[in-house]
């Protein structure tokens, strides 16, 4: 089966990265122009089309077939355990998964209270050091539990650390290095695989080129 | 009689013919079973737990969450008299648990007995086939997890890290399989041959090759010979076209030990089939022999099909009133019937969907 290849990709700088990407892969002809308005853009040759959707819903609109392909953060995978194939490490917006807290937080006996987006990761880990915890969900902001009391550590994203070290916080336990993932919808895989696998192979030979 | 089955039900009717034509059996089985059964054997189970409840005589007793279980339980194969069996049921479970429970309904087929060469070839024939009855283009992509237990035996791996790689080598993620090879004290070319495997995807025959070349142990080495033989067999069958490799097909319960396959038809955006051998299963309730079979989930098909029509309720509304005598309405009703069209009789015109509509008058007859 061809058609034209349906990619979701994540709202705001990764996915003009790789809109970018894309376009130096030479994939699908010119590309649209990243800050157009519209909700859906195809490339020039109509090989390839694009919704922007919000970071953490790409694996729900690839999994369920909205999308052949879609770009997501191995943070956002792991925390939402998609059925899709993690094709390619496109290796950007690197950044770390870390337990943080101020110096000293994760020695205080008894359960430990743990602040996060991102509630599966952190539970997985700490049961894999059989860690009593109290998970909070927050939406945002997350640096901000610790200094009010309302948690003892998170389990957050840390890029630079300037955040952390700024609020008197540090990174106590790396959990996983994150970066973004081209992923694919798996009944796609097998009936675009032409398709699919010629825009993986241009992909890793851009990402070649650039290191 | 088309046009008042659903695509569900047409589908279940020529998948039950298709079975009949290889000599299999229909299987009913009650609704519940003892819960214990699902407790003592969680580890073949899907994800998803069982709804349970206690029984009038006090017995503890679930909801069936899974069809296979049961029918190993319940029947027996020999090497002489091997038992095969099909059946459409539904089972319940929760696969995502923030939806909660659901009723999954299913088709498919069981071989109890000698699971020799050719008693999976005709079960795998058999998904393809079945997979082709529902869609035009559909693809069936076989994998061995004896291949992948013995690449995973040759790195030497720290158990507690299998079912990590195994998660990666599903996703086809290869920094996740190195990720949770380091993990495990694994790396180097016996994680490198795994990679090179997940990432194999094409026609069953022209792949074998690839795969003897990455085949490292005794294990590796009988998982290929079995998919060289199921190859041929496929052939000589006949099969349709569309049989694939695909190692990145593997389960982490313990529910396959060897052949694996799932089946794929355009539109549905994940497997709509899924099956494989299970002798572990049968060794695990006590039983001799080996066993393969497979599910069609037909509540993943639902959207394949066009939706019923939306026209008409009958191709004729006979209206009568108060003082029609009822045998007048049923004489006219039979007559319409007996021409072969649908009736609707009703005192009232208000909502009713027809072709055409008679009117009997108080008499019984026309006006």
């Amino acid at each position: 089966m061809t058609g034209t290849l349906d990619i979701a990709l994540p709202k705001g700088r990764l996915g003009e990265k790789v809109l970018a990407l894309l376009s130096s892969a030479g994939a699908g002809g010119p590309q649209p122009d990243a800050h157009s308005r519209r909700l859906v853009l195809e490339s020039h040759d109509g090989a390839l089309r694009f919704f922007w959707v919000k970071p953490a819903d790409v694996p729900i609109y690839v999994a369920r077939g909205a999308a052949d392909l879609g770009v997501a953060g191995r943070d956002v995978l792991l925390e939402h355990g998609a059925e899709v194939y993690e094709l390619l490490d496109l290796g950007l917006g690197r950044c770390r998964m870390c337990v943080a807290g101020r110096p000293g937080a994760l020695s205080r006996g008894g359960t430990l209270r743990v602040a996060t987006k991102f509630p599966n990761i952190a539970t997985r880990h700490f049961q894999s050091r059989g860690r009593e915890i109290d998970i909070i969900k927050l939406n945002g902001s997350i640096e901000l539990a610790p200094l009010l009391g309302l948690a003892d550590v998170i389990v957050d994203i840390v890029e630079t650390g300037t955040t952390l070290r700024e609020n008197g916080l540090a990174v106590l336990e790396e959990i996983l290095p994150v970066s973004a993932r081209l992923v694919a919808n798996k009944a796609s895989f097998r009936f675009k695989h032409a398709q699919l696998s010629g825009l993986v192979d241009r992909l890793s030979a851009a990402l070649e080129g650039a290191n | 009689m088309d046009t008042i089955q659903s695509g569900e039900e047409r589908l279940v009717r020529e998948l039950r013919a298709l079975y009949a034509r290889y000599g299999y059996r229909p299987y009913r089985m009650s609704k519940f079973e003892e819960y214990d059964l699902y407790a003592n054997n969680r580890s073949f189970l899907p994800e998803g737990g069982a709804i349970a409840f206690t029984d009038t005589n006090g017995r503890l007793m679930a909801l069936k969450p899974d069809v296979t279980l049961s029918i190993a339980k319940n029947l027996a194969g020999t090497q002489d008299a091997p038992a095969r069996v099909y059946y459409d049921e539904s089972v319940y479970r929760a696969p995502d648990r923030q939806l909660g429970f659901q009723e999954i309904t299913q088709a498919g087929l069981e071989y109890l007995g000698e699971a020799d060469g050719y008693a999976c070839g005709e079960v795998v024939m058999l998904a393809a086939r079945s997979l082709a009855l529902i869609a035009p283009g559909s693809v069936l992509d076989v994998s061995h997890m004896g291949f992948i237990n013995g690449l995973v035996q040759a790195m030497g791996l720290e158990p507690a890290a299998r079912g990590e790689l195994l998660r990666a080598a599903a996703s086809r993620s290869i920094p996740g399989i190195r990720a949770a090879a380091a993990a495990g004290g694994a790396m180097g070319m016996p994680v490198e041959r795994l990679c090179r495997a997940v990432e194999i995807y094409g026609p069953l025959r022209e792949c074998l090759p690839l795969l003897q070349g990455l085949s490292v142990n005794g294990e590796t080495e009988r998982a290929v010979r079995e998919l060289a033989e199921l190859a041929g067999t496929l052939e000589s069958f006949g099969a349709p076209e569309g049989v694939n490799l695909d190692l990145s097909a593997v389960s982490d319960t313990e529910y396959y030990n060897g052949l694996l396959f799932k089946g794929y038809v355009p539109g549905a955006p994940a497997a709509v089939l899924s099956g494989g051998r299970y002798d572990s299963l049968l060794r695990k309730l006590g039983k001799p022999g080996g066993a393969i079979g497979f599910a069609v989930y037909l509540n993943l098909l639902e959207r394949l099909w066009p939706e019923e029509e939306e026209g008409y309720d009958a191709d004729v509304l006979l209206l009568y009133s108060e003082p029609t005598p009822p045998r007048a309405v049923a004489e006219r009703a039979r007559r319409i019937t007996e021409a072969g069209r649908s009736v609707l009789a009703r005192r009232s015109a208000q909502g009713a969907r027809c072709r055409e509509t008679v009117v009997l008058d108080e008499g019984g007859g026309t006006e």
